[in-house]
């Protein structure tokens, strides 16, 4: 395993798409999760508007760094994860060199879990990046506006680090295995991008008005994460806070369905990659 | 392209009579196409072993099935001694198959250090395949800027690496210059007299001739003639009469009569002969009679001489023949 896991971290080192989603996504984060808030708190009018101000300002301050961070994982960061899912496996196809990379020793299970690793890696590189961002973009508000510069406890950092290495893992998990199932990555990245940003927000809606879907919004990949984004402190998006954050789970539940996200489809493309012709 | 003299002179490997590939009745098909149809072969160690056949005869699936790419239908194979696919026979076997994949964007030097790693081999190994094939001067160039020669000479440095017991080579001299050709016919010489198993396919018979022991041929999947290389040739008839006569229709005329339409086979004649050229199987005791009917039929005969079938004439001759029983 460690043979060919060395090997697919080096190929994610060396390729583009980590660094450019990875950038790509701390930027999302401080413009979406940051900077827009303060523009909008800046533009507030102090005296009329000083409850909406009071409770903007609460999230961009150091102490709730722990939940804005993970804020936009549930909706936009899932789905940024699971393009980089989609490339780690779909390229080999375009590239044409699953031969090679199947023919150099590791097993097949061991060459796709390997895969599945340095992806795991990367997106722990990125969520870390991020947090890191997000501490620093808290701290200049904090400063600017005189607020106390006090981060979470170590543990609730930890947690909400913790929550968006979940929830990036099953998304790229979940990309992946669609790559190997369609054999590229257009398809892959349709499908799985209509999916996770259309159909399962409209089957998340539906459910609110027809009670027999809610079985079914339980186990959706955006409710599971937007379930545990909520469970470390974050406003639902029906109290305002940031699109995808909900309530429909609990925290044991949320991180139970992303972790069986995570493992059918590390078994989706094990099996398939080990059952196929390699042509 | 002057491949280094020492590619496979690090091994002290013996060409042993244990077989590293033994195939028994595979057969293998997609959907309606029949790829293999009941293969049987066996590639003893330090053999250099030919795979000819014509376009879609089986042979790169046939390659893929001993890399654990493709499964069989049906058969049993091994690849030493192990079914093919067990990573231990995998570290020991290089390939190159059908045309080299790398990521385009990366270096060549990136690409084997990737696949090196993967055969738990140190970085260093790349760069020592690299002077293997002279491409350390462009190793860390992008693999899509490669030339289509250059690309192909990656691919078997890639095939090097790590010193493998059997390599399996498809159509490796494709894209090569004529410098290029002839270094890897004698890489391939080399690697074979130092007790590396290597499994050639080519489209240039004349290559296979040189450097193979033995060859086997298929034709849509199924093997037609395995055997050692001269003995094949002899097999096939041995020699030939190679007829420069004309005039042309004339000259034809007769010796389809005297051999039989089918067994007359043109040739160039570009090679200084006096007209134009035919080959023929005739019995030295025959000639005689032969030159007395093109002599009484007004036929000028320019130049007559016995040549050795070549493994091309052989190949055209078993797939020609494979194709009139199948019809």
């Amino acid at each position: 395993m460690s043979d060919a896991f060395a090997a697919e971290t080096l190929l994610l080192r060396k390729r583009l798409a980590p660094a450019v989603i990875g950038g790509t996504w701390v930027l999302l984060v401080l413009i979406f999760a940051f900077g827009v808030p303060y523009i909008v708190y800046s533009t507030l009018d102090p005296a009329d508007g000083a409850g909406d101000r009071a409770d903007l300002l609460a999230v961009l301050v150091p102490s709730a760094v722990d939940s804005t961070s993970v804020s936009s994982y549930p909706l936009f960061g899932g789905a940024i994860m699971l393009i980089l899912g989609v490339l780690i496996t779909g390229s080999e196809y375009r590239w044409g060199t699953w031969g090679a990379r199947l023919s150099q020793g590791p097993s097949r299970s061991t060459v796709v879990l390997a895969k599945l690793g340095a992806g795991v890696l990367a997106v722990a590189a990125i969520a870390l990046a991020a947090a890191v961002a997000s501490v620093l973009a808290s701290l200049v508000i904090a400063a600017v506006e005189g607020q106390s510069g006090g981060l979470p406890p170590v543990p609730d950092l930890l947690a909400s680090l913790g929550a968006a290495l979940l929830i990036s893992t099953a998304f790229l998990s979940l990309g992946a295995a669609l790559a190997v199932v369609f054999r590229g990555t257009s398809v892959a990245l349709a499908v799985g991008l209509v999916w996770t940003l259309g159909l399962e927000n409209a089957v998340a809606g539906l459910a609110s008005v027809i009670g027999a879907l809610e079985p079914v919004r339980a186990v959706l990949l955006s409710s599971a994460s937007g379930s545990l984004v909520a469970g470390l402190g974050a406003p639902t998006q029906g109290a305002g806070g940031t699109p995808g954050v909900v309530d429909h789970l609990g925290v044991p539940a949320a991180c139970l369905v992303l972790a069986a996200y995570i493992a059918v489809s590390a078994t989706v493309a094990v099996v398939l990659t080990r059952r196929r012709d390699v042509t | 392209m002057t491949l280094d003299a020492d590619a496979g002179a690090r091994s002290d490997r013996t060409v042993s009579s244990v077989p590293v590939v033994r195939v028994r009745g595979v057969t293998k098909a997609y959907d309606a196409v029949t790829a293999l149809a009941g293969v049987d072969l066996e590639v003893g160690g330090g053999e250099v072993y030919g795979l000819l056949g014509p376009n879609g005869a089986g042979k790169t699936t046939l390659m893929r099935v001993l890399l654990g790419l493709v499964r069989p239908d049906d058969g049993a194979v091994t690849v030493l001694g192990r079914p093919p696919g067990a990573p231990a026979a995998l570290r020991s076997i290089g390939a190159l198959i059908e045309r080299p994949a790398f990521v385009p964007h990366l270096s060549g030097r990136t690409n084997l250090r990737v696949l090196s790693r993967a055969r738990g081999l140190r970085d260093d190994e790349a760069d020592r395949v690299l002077g293997v094939v002279e491409l350390t001067g462009r190793a860390d160039d992008r693999y899509s800027g490669y030339s289509l020669g250059m690309g192909q000479r990656l691919g078997v440095a890639a095939a090097l690496l790590g010193d493998p017991r059997l390599l399996i080579l498809d159509e490796p001299t494709n894209g090569l210059d004529p410098e290029g050709v002839a270094s890897m016919r004698a890489l391939v010489r080399r690697l074979g007299s130092d007790g590396t198993t290597v499994l050639l396919s080519s489209h240039l018979l004349s290559e296979v001739q040189q450097v193979c022991e033995r060859v086997v041929v298929l034709d849509r999947g199924r093997v037609i003639a395995e055997d050692a290389v001269d003995e094949l040739r002899l097999r096939a008839g041995g020699t030939v009469l190679r007829v420069d006569a004309g005039p042309a229709d004339r000259a034809r005329a007769v010796l389809a009569e005297f051999a039989g339409a089918d067994a007359v086979t043109p040739v160039d004649d570009d090679d200084g002969g006096g007209g134009p050229g035919w080959q023929l199987p005739v019995e030295p005791e025959d000639v005689p009679r032969l030159v007395r009917a093109l002599v009484e039929a007004g036929v000028d005969v320019h130049e007559l001489r016995r040549e050795r079938r070549s493994l091309e004439d052989v190949f055209f001759a078993l797939t020609r023949d494979a194709e009139g029983e199948s019809a």
